[in-house]
């Protein structure tokens, strides 16, 4: 219910009798030496209750600053909503004076926004002392302050009690009605506007409460569709490390067991196809097959390649047996595209990258590839690993020209 | 003979998948997920079928393993109880489940059979960090029996599954191997 809501008008402009009743509330709030004389201010003179609402006034700007930005933002929300309804109501009240209704709409509509100026500066004195400011016990004047806050908190309890009766006294007027709908409309929407607020506040929290109870489910079910891994010491590397990782291509060794030379430096890239070509030839169908695999592997990798700055040196292992993705323990088609992580592991693209989005360590010897990641762009700098940083920087223009190359060759 | 029949099977079913996989995704990228469902469902298959081979070529000591019906990724094994062990004389079977994106999420292993120890508990759930957590890719289910059959012969009572049994496997060894023997012989011979 909107009992929270109250009048910003009395601060600024204390001109009504209300205004009056409500200065001489808030000055017995002021605190200090003043407040002493505030309290026989209640049948002050015109100069004593200048001097008071001085003094109020001042109190209030000091709290207002040292309140935090959240209670700032609240309070003048707050007042803000206060002045409209206060506005709108008492408009309306005025437009529809002489208009008849067969249910007391207007007396509601009077009552309603006098509880709402009434709670006013009760709530800005609320927003002013936080509780735990209230708590403080270092204050000289302590016994009044706690009587002071007694009160308040009385009279707040006060007015909500009353909000909630009056919202269903207001319910009932608004339902019971027959006449009042086409005799005097703009009370009668009046009411209905303010009701309907009212059920809004009530239904505030039922609304956080279903939307906790059906969203989690869907939040678990995104979760689980993102691959989001709910088993504990389970994680994933993240995707720029994947990216770093190097890439090389496969490529069915020239003599068996001759050179254990893993990596070629970038430089021999550019002679691959003359050397495929001065390769002797083995078995013609499965060779005709795999430059098929090649180019169709070259055509799958041309699209991945724009996301990966990094180029694929051939690679050729001497061991068949090495030949083997252990991810889907299918042995390496000539020119495939593989990921070598920094412990000389390697697999399958795609293979790795599926399981490094799942989890970060190495399939094989279960180091953490992150770790890696950071120990090889530590040790960068140095000589000894500039083989395949040259690859990643010196690469960029070969790397279309191998692939291209590809292309052509069959 | 049979599993060349088997894989020439796969093959088939994957070049289906494969030209389903691209009418699919010349269509949107709404069924992206669908898309990526039928790629992990082939890989898994065409790895389970490739483990089957390996395993019926070379099968791991004192275990088999096998699907039980058209379903690859049901699996039954059995598995002798290691020599030198409580368990020896034993046979024991277990259900092997494997998830549809098998490599890289663990299969599960259940013991149908009862047995007396600290690491299986009455369900049959098995145990062991190579089922959970350090599960990785490049396992394949006969390094895994073998894992558990390493098992039979040396629990693990510092992380049980079944505390009163660890205890007394720690504290009362004897009279833990000859309620093993018991069982072994009540409910797996």
């Amino acid at each position: 219910m909107d009992n929270d809501s109250n009048d910003a008008t009395t601060s600024t402009t204390p001109v009504s009798r209300g205004q009056q009743r409500s200065a001489v509330f808030t000055s017995v709030l002021s605190s200090g030496p003043a407040s002493s004389l505030a309290t026989t201010s209640v049948r002050a003179t015109a100069s004593n209750s200048r001097q008071v609402r001085q003094n109020w006034w001042g109190y209030i700007v000091e709290n207002f600053r040292s309140i935090s930005r959240t209670s700032k933002v609240l309070l003048i929300l707050n007042l803000t909503m206060v002045l409209i309804q206060v506005v709108v109501t008492i408009t309306v009240l005025v437009i529809s004076r002489h208009q008849e209704c067969d249910k007391p709409l207007r007396l509601f509509l009077i009552l309603y926004i006098a509880r709402v100026i009434v709670a006013c500066p009760v709530n800005v004195y609320l927003y002013l002392n936080p509780r735990e400011n209230r708590r403080g016990g270092q204050n000289p004047n302590e016994n009044e302050n706690q009587r002071r806050d007694g009160w308040v908190d009385r009279l707040k309890s006060f007015l909500d009690l009353f909000a909630t009766l009056w919202f269903i006294i207001g319910n009932y007027l608004l339902f019971t009605t027959v006449k009042c709908q086409s005799t005097s409309p703009p009370v009668f929407y009046l009411s209905l506007t303010w009701v309907i607020v009212g059920y809004i506040i009530i239904t505030i929290p039922i609304l956080l409460c279903l939307a906790v109870i059906f969203c989690l489910p869907c939040v678990l079910v995104a979760m689980r569709m993102l691959n989001v891994s709910e088993a504990t010491g389970m994680s994933g590397a993240k995707d720029d490390i994947i990216q770093k990782i190097p890439l090389v291509k496969y490529k069915a060794s020239v003599e068996e067991s001759t050179d254990t030379v893993i990596t070629m430096p970038p430089q021999t890239s550019s002679m691959t196809p003359s050397n495929d070509e001065t390769q002797p030839p083995r078995q013609d169908q499965p060779r005709k097959k795999s430059r098929f695999k090649q180019l169709f592997g070259s055509n799958r990798k041309g699209s991945s390649t724009s996301s990966a700055p990094t180029v694929s040196p051939p690679f050729p292992i001497p061991n068949s047996d090495d030949a083997v993705c252990s991810i889907c323990l299918e042995p390496y088609e000539d020119g495939v595209e593989l990921r070598r992580l920094w412990c000389s592991h390697h697999f399958h693209k795609e293979c790795v990258d599926e399981w490094l989005k799942l989890n970060k360590k190495c399939p094989m010897c279960r180091e953490d590839v992150e770790e890696m990641a950071a120990e090889h762009s530590s040790k960068k700098g140095k000589t000894t690993i500039t083989n395949t940083n040259n690859n990643n920087t010196a690469g960029e223009g070969s790397s279309t020209n191998t692939t291209g190359q590809v292309n052509i060759k069959p | 003979m049979s599993t060349s029949t088997r894989r020439g099977a796969s093959s088939r079913s994957t070049i289906t998948t494969s030209s389903t996989s691209a009418s699919a995704s010349s269509s949107t990228s709404s069924n992206k997920s669908v898309l990526s469902k039928t790629n992990a469902t082939s890989s898994s298959a065409k790895r389970i079928q490739k483990e089957l081979a390996e395993i019926s070529l070379d099968p791991p000591c004192n275990c088999s393993a096998g699907p039980k019906g058209d379903n690859l990724y049901e699996w039954a094994s059995t598995m002798m109880g290691p020599t030198g062990s409580p368990y020896a004389g034993g046979i024991f079977f277990l259900d092997i489940t494997f998830p549809q994106d098998y490599p890289f999420k663990p299969p599960k292993v259940v013991y149908r059979t009862r047995i007396y120890h600290c690491n299986i508990n009455s369900s049959g759930q098995i145990c062991l960090d190579i089922l959970k957590d350090n599960w990785s890719p490049a396992l394949t289910i006969s390094k895994v029996l073998l894992s558990i059959c390493s098992l039979l012969t040396d629990a693990n009572p510092h992380d049980p599954l079944v505390g009163s049994i660890a205890h007394q496997y720690l504290n009362d060894r004897e009279e833990h191997d000859k309620i093993a023997r018991e069982w072994t012989k009540r409910y797996a011979s």
